[in-house]
């Protein structure tokens, strides 16, 4: 049985979909921005992005 | 099209809505393990800020907001200045009334404590509320400038 709550759970249903979203900008936006460097952090944060899903979605099972 | 601008302004805005959600999330885990993971991220979510924060400004999309006017500093201090002062006033009042209460009264304290602590409370609020009530007294003036 899970060990959280649904309070928790409602705030990781929120956590993950505002992670997955900024993985897909990240993602779009890296591909049309012409500065070097947002375009350096845009790819970091979809690294980020990626990384937290995977920590956040280890709670549903744990 | 998007320019450089936008995309570098959006994640700004973007990141800071994910520090307050994180430090909400955090606040309201009640499981350790998830509470620790909901703080690192908010930690590396404000790094991220302070850094997107200087590539928007180098860029030209985001302008910080100016340093305060002395004259409006010195209002705004001065009343919180005059407020803690009040609070003080009325607490060490209200502290030297139940003690002599106690002292003297004996059964008298029990039964009207409340009655006149209450009063003494209100009277202080009314005060505090006078002084930032927007539309009478000082307060006003602050709020029309703003």
């Amino acid at each position: 049985m899970a060990q959280i709550s649904n309070m928790e759970l409602e705030n990781l249903r929120h956590l993950i979909s505002s992670e997955q979203l900024c993985y897909a900008k990240a993602k779009v936006f890296a591909q049309h921005v012409n500065d070097p460097q947002l375009k350096n952090y845009l790819e970091k944060q979809a690294r980020s992005a990626e990384q937290s899903i995977q920590n956040l979605n280890q709670f549903f099972f744990s | 099209m998007l320019r450089d601008q936008d995309c570098a302004l959006d994640f700004l805005f973007g990141v800071k809505a994910s520090i307050m959600d994180l430090t909400r999330a955090a606040v309201e885990a009640e499981n350790p393990r998830l509470k620790q993971v909901l703080i690192q991220m908010r930690n590396q979510a404000e790094q991220s800020h302070e850094e997107i924060y200087k590539i928007t400004e180098r860029l030209n999309a985001y302008i910080s907001a100016a340093p305060a006017e002395y004259q409006h500093l010195h209002r705004v201090s001065q009343f919180f200045q005059q407020n803690q002062q009040d609070m003080q006033r009325t607490f060490a009042e209200n502290q030297q009334y139940a003690g002599m209460a106690s002292t003297y009264q004996g059964s008298y304290y029990g039964q009207n404590y409340g009655e006149t602590s209450a009063s003494g409370q209100y009277q202080g609020g009314t005060s505090y509320y006078e002084n930032i009530n927007p539309v009478q007294g000082q307060g006003s003036q602050y709020y029309r400038n703003k």
